[in-house]
């Protein structure tokens, strides 16, 4: 759906976050908005499995809006809003995990931080749900910090390798290992845990971009 | 490309990042080798079952808290940028803070007509009387004429009795002279007082005292003067010596004492106005490069303008380093000293060639200005 004939608007009709950005920078409070709107929940999302503690994410994810609010005056858009504001969270994320040795504070496995997880599921599959989540959550949790990062930001950030890359500060190929290694973790934890690539229910949502 | 290789890319042809040629090669290669193919499998069949894992949906809490904390900053930006604007609305105030002798000249300009005495009012003088005639290229921005107070404020009585006759080209601060003259005197004396209560190092004193006169800017109290303003010649006063020496100095580099030594021989060698030494900064130009020098930042970027502040110089260097091939005289101001320079560069295309303003030292008096091509 296009607003109107002149605002220029990427293919699915929408504005894009540098331009939102733009019009933030030159006072414009709702384009802001949007921006929030459109990141908040993959920053908080990738922040709380990164740092499995649902406080410190919240709190991260604010800074890290904050830090975007602070910086708006000075942005050039030499890389993507997405990237950008990744990388900023990102490195609010491991400044204070340098501060307060990065640690888990439940085992990888324990029941309760899976259920925990699972407290919001999706309307429609909150069945199964109930049954998958807490396993692929706790996968996931198994992973070595800088390899679940990498699968983080290309799954659900959605993030190039080459874009991982600039926002954690390590060569491409490197990005790229880690990420073989985190698919290779994965399915041999998902095994573990009895789950096959055949899952029923995993078909209809697709996380390519 | 080699079984290595195509297997290299299976990942990147999973996420698709593959340019489409590229992708259909390493396709077809993993449809025909077994290795390649499990591996392709697996990977997609893993993005598979995690993709079964939402977002978590942030907190709608903070959501508010941000966009309050947008609308501030948004707030807080404004008059930040209505400060220049200010500054322009009350040049008294801007030229107080800072300036003596604003003049600028084009660096192919010829060089003057030498006069008798270099005096700062009939510079400033001269380029109050011609600035309606500044051509746009030089003028710049559209400029209301200061008041009378901006054209003598900075002056000193003494020197303007002293070269009164040599100041040809100056009838507007002479016929202003009586009549501030005595808020002048008054002016003078605390900021003598002052600047010699600065001048620590004994050696240097003569020489930093003698240029300090020249150049001292009364902070004349007038009533529109903001806080800032206030502040500023506050600070300028109580600011210790030592630090302000310290200040002066980190800008420099070794050999002070004979910049101070320059300072003085060119005081008097100086020539006088000529007609082509025109005012066309503002009062904001000058605001900003006290402020940044001030600061001594280098390298700043604000609103799409880098500031350098550069090591000190004589004309005769900056002029080999930026007009290479030029002879244009230094502005009269100027003389044999070294200064500072601070180069001002808009970013923007349109912005123009930039503004170079000379400042005196670390207590950051602009001598003189030149405007870029």
């Amino acid at each position: 759906v296009r607003f109107n004939g002149e605002r220029p608007a990427e293919a699915d009709g929408l504005e894009s976050d540098e331009r939102l950005m733009l019009r933030f920078q030159a006072g414009d409070v709702p384009a802001f908005e949007e921006l929030v709107r459109r990141h908040r929940t993959p920053i908080f999302s990738f922040l709380l499995r990164l740092t499995g503690d649902r406080g410190r994410a919240e709190d991260l994810c604010q800074d890290a809006f904050l830090r975007v609010v602070k910086a708006a005056g000075a942005w050039e858009p030499r890389a993507t809003f997405r990237t950008w504001v990744f990388a900023v969270a990102r490195n609010l994320a491991f400044d204070e995990a340098r501060r307060q040795a990065f640690r888990r504070t439940e085992p990888l496995d324990d029941p309760a931080r899976a259920g925990e997880a699972s407290e919001a599921p999706g309307p429609d599959r909150a069945a199964e749900g109930a049954l998958l989540r807490p396993k692929l959550e706790a996968a996931l949790a198994s992973l070595p910090d800088e390899q679940r990062e990498v699968f983080l930001l290309r799954e659900h950030a959605g993030l190039k390798f080459a874009e991982i890359a600039e926002v954690t500060g390590t060569a491409e190929n490197t990005v790229k290992s880690r990420m073989r290694y985190a698919l290779e973790a994965l399915r041999a934890k998902l095994e573990a845990l009895g789950i096959g690539p055949d899952v029923a229910g995993a078909g209809e949502r697709s996380a390519s971009r | 490309m080699t079984h290595e290789e195509l297997r290299e890319r299976l990942l990147e042809l999973a996420y698709g990042e593959l340019a489409p040629g590229e992708a259909r090669e390493v396709e077809a290669h993993a449809a025909s080798c077994e290795a390649c193919r499990a591996e392709l499998g697996a990977i997609r069949g893993t993005r598979h079952v995690m993709s079964a894992l939402p977002a978590e949906p942030a907190p709608a809490r903070g959501e508010r808290i941000l966009v309050a904390a947008a609308r501030e900053a948004v707030r807080a930006r404004e008059p930040r940028r209505a400060w220049p604007r200010w500054l322009w609305a009350a040049p008294v105030v801007a030229a107080s803070l800072v300036v003596v002798v604003a003049v600028s000249l084009r660096v192919d300009a010829p060089p003057p007509p030498s006069a008798a005495h270099e005096d700062p009012n009939a510079l400033r003088g001269e380029a109050l009387a011609k600035a309606p005639e500044s051509p746009p290229a030089a003028g710049a921005e559209a400029r209301s004429p200061a008041p009378p107070e901006v054209a003598s404020a900075p002056a000193e009585p003494r020197e303007r009795a002293d070269t009164a006759g040599g100041a040809k080209g100056a009838p507007v601060a002479r016929e202003e002279a009586p009549r501030l003259a005595q808020r002048k005197a008054e002016a003078e004396a605390r900021d003598r007082s002052s600047l010699r209560r600065h001048a620590a190092p004994p050696e240097e004193a003569p020489a930093e005292d003698l240029a300090a006169e020249r150049f001292a800017s009364a902070p004349a109290p007038a009533p529109s003067v903001r806080a800032e303003a206030e502040a500023e010649a506050k600070r300028a006063e109580e600011a210790p010596a030592p630090a302000r020496r310290a200040k002066a100095l980190a800008l420099a580099r070794p050999g002070t004492a004979d910049q101070d030594h320059d300072a003085a021989s060119g005081a008097g060698a100086g020539a006088g106005a000529g007609p082509h030494l025109r005012e066309v900064i503002t009062p904001r130009d000058r605001a900003l490069a006290a402020a940044r020098a001030r600061a001594g930042a280098i390298g700043f970027s604000m609103a799409g303008t880098t500031v350098e502040v550069g090591a000190p110089l004589t004309w005769a260097e900056w002029r080999a380093q930026h007009a290479p091939g030029s002879d244009a005289a230094p502005p009269d101001a100027l003389g044999a000293r070294r200064f500072w320079p601070v180069v001002f560069l808009p970013s923007r295309p349109e912005g123009g060639g930039g503004l170079t303003v000379f400042v005196e030292d670390g207590t950051f008096r602009a001598l003189a200005e030149v405007r870029g091509k």
